[in-house]
């Protein structure tokens, strides 16, 4: 009985411990969001880690102290372990435990936080949204903006550049394929566009239109915080380590200024 | 286990052995069909994913039935020869042997034959699953034709014991099983 | 069966001298390939320029060689010709020589498959270090060209994959354990097994290899329809993996038939011991999805060689990413459910108490075997439609559940017991703990939002280094240290056994415990080339590699070195109850000399039987 309350007690020492390192740390999760999708899976994140935090430390303290404690003494004679070969109490509260805790886990966070973010990505949802066609092809990323007459985002530099105001949804419709050789189509493979700090990514795929929305929520850059960058996530080839762009958020009104811009380019 | 020796109490151990031994290559030919159907299985619904239930007008229907017809006699003729090697019969095996060899060779060849001139594009989903689709019905039915072969040269020269009756009928049921395997790929490829 | 062995008989009359079996069969395999190789690219498929090597030409080429490699290693008098009803007399060579050639003996066969996989995961760690090596910088200077890492990557994945973590286990240690768990002095099918064993160094040999026929650059997934787009090294990779998992498949019908049919004399389900649950498991998996992920890279080769457009753009790339998961979802419970059942196995042993609500750990290892067919789109969250999503979100969570089984059992057991803190001990302990955070992690990339971000990442990598060297290989050195005595009768060193113990701990926690955070920073897979901003954590990582990858070289070093010169102990130096430590050790070549028969179950500990003597002196195997 000792034992179990001393067991118990340290349970309770280190989940509490760990409880408040999820408070203090657990926004943290992501290290860097520029979205509300990103937050949406920080808060999933924030709320497994609190459930998971006592489960962890109850196990863990299971393989530390429970070996130690029932460590065989060199000079101890009995070779037989006491203990029963069953305890009917113990396993009816670890299955059903497990299975409340999986079923929670799978109505909340996962079915509530997909359901936002299908709810993000309904077409309802993103009427207004800024539309960026974007095409991936080995190894380049190319912007057009179909709402601005922008055929093909380019900086200064002529590379490929990614400019988005922020606080407004974006609808990114993603695409693979050559823009340069559109009549080879067995040329292109499968990328995934993601911008770290979106906290999102999806697959572009070969003869298929895929859908990514997502709202920016601070004005950063890939030169002020490099995780706010285009970067190819599946591997495409060779050139894969290579296929990322520069991303922009900005305000509205300097997204308008730069819109002109392209315009006056000819881009 | 135990139950199962002791049904056949009046055998002896050795014939208990054989018994057990004869269970476990039965059962564990029957793990290994399973394993080899998966295949089956997937290619056949590959095809749907692919194409649906598309079924070319081009398609050679004469040349399909005659194989199909072929290979479901050389099934019989198998069976046939599994039924000599019970009654312990080497002479009726090899016969009913050379008999599947002949016809089923000739359903293989036939199935060689389509898939030589295919009448569909192979970039088609139909042409492509197709010719898919055939060519693992003819590498298993080469691999079935080439384990008949080696029971007839062994049944030549070894002969026929109690122990090794059985490696002979597992010769002729695999050919069975590509045969009925064909007939499931001959149903969705030619009519489905 | 008919085991080719010829014990104290009389050697048969013709004794023909023969090449060493690898010499000749390397040599067969030469052959082969030349020769078919030849006849297609010059003769029947003339290429345009008429190349050496066609793409037709080298998978003909390599079915040949693998034909000539098997039959030159012992396949043509022992299957081949025997198969015709020639009979010709083979003498099995004794010593370390029979170790090089084609041997029915089971234990023989086991060692065999260790020493491959052992190989295999040290050929693929050294792939490692090289990529941690190139990924201490952010830009290019080890490997000169960005393929060149990716291809790494890939081999390093592909061998480790389907050479260690669906073998090492399974066909090396189920080779060798179970016929004498389960009282049987050989496996069901000696012949298959012998021939089957020599799929593997062929599979790792194409692999690593395929950088002749050219760089490919798709990971050990082999996705397309990039892999149509790659040089002609995919090939290999297909072949490579073919020929392995042939071999897995060809172990897990005869395991699953010896564990049927061998069982000794009273040894009903109800005592099968919890190896052998776990080996009949696994090897119900090996059994339906290894010829469908064969059926699937023939097909990939079809793509390439014919072509046909199945998986190319104008074809469904998705489907087969469908495919290879569907086969690589279940391979992850192949590499681990041995691995929970060696937990099962060791701990009550050290414990000395009966294995704790013993049902629910089969259960536990059923549930996992059924589950795992029904998770295989989580690989694929991010491309996949939204609504395809939760089903498979659903049945990811809940696998944990029976996952978790073995964690209570394993708990249980220990609970109030007599706890003998060993080498193997602690390797399992150690495994849990690892394989517990691969399994808390993978809660977060069940949830599709939250995988959304992780998702090809570092973080996944740590995931599944957690899970597969976490889970498999703490316990494969667990089971190597377990069962040491067993292989030669000899103890390792204590001392030397924590200190590797600890040693490998520190450097894969440090290194794949980082890798996590290097994830969430935004470093994804796949890329010897990163942002600046990603170099320091590299570094570290780097240096908790190499001090990893010396851990498992000092602990092969330590367990070869118990092997040949450790202490000598006692027969079953953990008094052990289960049927492989009541034989002598190193077994005979017949394990057991007559037909053992089960009375009683072999995880009690409680009764007050006088098999095993209480040492004296402070037992020598304990820490």
């Amino acid at each position: 009985m000792a034992e179990l309350l001393t067991f118990g007690v340290l349970w309770v020492v280190f989940s509490v411990l760990g409880e408040l390192g999820v408070s203090a740390w657990g926004h943290d999760f992501y290290f860097y969001t520029a979205s509300t999708q990103a937050l949406d899976g920080v808060n999933a994140s924030v709320f497994l880690f609190r459930f998971l935090t006592p489960i962890f430390v109850f196990v863990v303290l299971m393989l530390l102290y429970i070996p130690i404690r029932a460590r065989r003494r060199s000079n101890e004679s009995v070779l037989r372990g006491k203990g029963a070969r069953f305890n009917a109490t113990y396993v009816t509260i670890w299955v059903t435990l497990s299975l409340a805790v999986n079923l929670l886990f799978f109505v909340h966070p996962t079915t509530s936080a997909a359901e936002q973010l299908f709810q993000e990505m309904s077409p309802q949802a993103t009427q207004n949204a800024l539309v960026v066609d974007v095409v991936a092809r080995q190894w380049e990323w190319y912007f057009s903006y179909p709402q601005y007459g922008i055929k093909n985002a380019l900086n200064a530099n002529g590379n490929n550049v990614l400019y988005l105001p922020v606080n407004r949804p974006v609808k990114f419709v993603l695409r693979s394929y050559d823009p340069n050789h559109p009549y080879a189509l067995g040329e292109d493979v499968i990328h995934s566009f993601w911008i770290p700090a979106f906290g999102e990514k999806m697959d572009v795929i070969p003869g298929e239109t895929r859908i990514m929305v997502a709202t920016p929520t601070k004005i950063a850059s890939t030169e002020t915080n490099p995780e706010m960058r285009v970067q190819c996530a599946e591997v495409c080839g060779p050139g894969h380590p290579y296929m990322y762009a520069t991303v922009h958020v900005v305000s509205n009104s300097a997204f308008q200024q730069w819109v002109s811009q392209q315009l006056k380019a000819g881009n | 286990m135990t139950s199962r020796t002791a049904e056949g109490t009046n055998l002896s151990g050795y014939h208990v052995e054989i018994q057990i031994e004869k269970r476990k290559m039965r059962s564990a030919f029957a793990i290994f069909l399973f394993s080899m159907s998966v295949p089956y299985f997937m290619i056949i619904n590959l095809r749907y994913i692919m194409i649906g239930s598309f079924v070319p007008p081009a398609l050679d229907q004469v040349t399909g039935a005659i194989q199909t017809i072929l290979l479901v006699i050389s099934l019989f003729t198998a069976v046939a020869s599994v039924r000599r090697m019970q009654k312990v019969d080497g002479v009726g095996y090899k016969r009913m042997i050379d008999a599947t060899l002949l016809i089923g060779g000739i359903g293989t060849l036939m199935q060689v034959y389509e898939l030589w001139y295919h009448p569909m594009n192979p970039m088609s989903h139909y042409g492509e699953s197709f010719l898919a689709t055939i060519g693992l019905a003819i590498v298993m039915g080469i691999i079935g034709l080439f384990v008949l072969v080696a029971g007839r040269e062994r049944v030549k020269r070894v002969g026929v014991t109690d122990e090794k009756q059985l490696g002979y009928e597992l010769a002729s049921w695999f050919w069975v099983f590509t045969v009925i395997t064909w007939l499931a790929l001959y149903i969705e490829l030619y009519l489905l | 069966m008919s085991v080719a062995r010829i014990g104290g008989a009389p050697l048969p009359l013709r004794r023909k001298k023969m090449m060493p079996p690898v010499i000749r069969g390397l040599l067969w395999a030469g052959i082969g390939f030349l020769v078919i190789n030849c006849l297609v690219a010059y003769v029947l498929d003339p290429g345009y320029g008429t190349p050496f090597i066609t793409q037709p030409s080298v998978v003909f080429g390599w079915l040949a060689a693998l034909a000539g490699w098997l039959l030159g290693i012992g396949g043509l008098e022992n299957v081949l010709l025997p198969a015709f009803g020639i009979s010709v007399p083979t003498v099995e060579v004794p010593g370390w020589r029979r170790y090089f050639g084609y041997s029915t003996n089971h234990k023989v066969i086991g060692i065999q498959y260790l020493v491959s996989s052992t190989a295999g995961f040290f050929i693929a760690g050294l792939a490692a270090m090289f990529m941690r090596i190139q990924l201490m910088g952010n830009h290019m200077w080890f490997f000169p060209y960005a393929g060149q890492y990716i291809e790494t990557v890939g081999i390093h994945g592909t061998i480790m994959m389907f050479s260690v973590g669906t073998v090492a286990l399974v066909g090396g240690l189920g080779n060798y354990v179970i016929p004498m768990m389960i009282g049987s002095n050989s496996s069901a099918f000696p012949r298959m097994s012998a021939l089957s064993v020599w799929f593997v160094p062929a599979g790792i040999m194409t692999v690593i290899l395929s950088p002749l026929l050219g760089q490919w650059t798709t990971g050990w997934r082999g996705y397309e329809p990039l892999a149509q787009n790659d040089p002609n090294g995919i090939l290999f990779y297909y072949l490579g993996v073919f020929a392995l998992t042939l071999s897995s498949l060809l172990v897990s019908i005869n395991l699953t038939s010896t564990i049927l049919f061998k069982r000794a004399k009273g040894l009903t389900w109800n005592r099968l011991p919890m190896y052998a649950w776990g080996i009949l498991t696994v090897s119900l998996l090996n059994i339906i999805w290894l010829p469908e992920i064969e059926l699937t890279f023939v097909l990939a080769i079809l793509d390439r060689v014919v072509p046909l457009p199945f998986f190319t753009a104008v074809g469904s790339p998705m489907t087969y990413l469908e495919l290879f998961w569907l086969f690589g979802h279940p391979e992850v419970y192949i590499i681990v459910v041995p691995a929970f059942a060696i937990w099962m196995e060791i701990i009550p042993v050290m414990a000395r108490k009966p294995l704790f609500a013993r049902e629910w750990g089969i259960i536990g290892l059923i549930f996992v075997m059924l589950l795992s067919g029904l998770v295989w789109a989580h690989h694929m969250f991010t491309n996949m439609r939204l609504t395809e999503m939760l089903p498979f979100s659903f049945f990811t969570e809940m696998i944990s559940i029976p996952t978790g089984f073995a964690y209570m059992v394993v708990i249980g057991t220990i609970w109030r017991s007599r706890f003998r803190l060993t080498v193997p001990s602690l390797f399992v302990l150690m495994s849990m703990f690892n394989f517990l955070i691969g399994g808390m992690t993978g809660v977060f990339l069940a949830d599709p939002v939250i995988n959304l971000q992780l998702h090809d990442t570092f973080f996944v990598v740590a995931h599944f280094h957690f899970t597969v060297i976490g889970g498999m290989v703490f316990t494969w050195l667990a089971a190597m240290y377990y069962w040491l005595p067993k292989f030669s009768g000899r103890i390792y060193n204590s001392k030397m056994g924590i200190l590797g113990a600890i040693w490998v701990f520190i450097g894969f926690d440090g290194a794949f415990g980082l890798m996590f955070i290097q994830g969430l920073r935004g470093m994804n897979r796949w890329v010897p080339v990163y942002p600046p901003y990603l170099q320091g954590l590299n570094i570290i990582i780097s240096i908790f590699a190499f001090v990893l990858g010396l851990g498992f070289l000092f602990n092969l070093i330590h367990v070869v070195w118990a092997m040949k010169s450790g202490k000598k102990v006692q027969e079953n130096p953990w008094q052990s109850k289960t049927l492989e430590w009541q034989t002598a050790s190193p077994p005979e070549e017949e394990s057991f000399a007559a037909a053992p028969v089960i009375t009683g179950s072999f995880y009690d500990y409680e009764d007050t039987d006088g098999t095993y003597t209480i040492p004296t002196a402070p037992d020598p195997v304990s820490m």
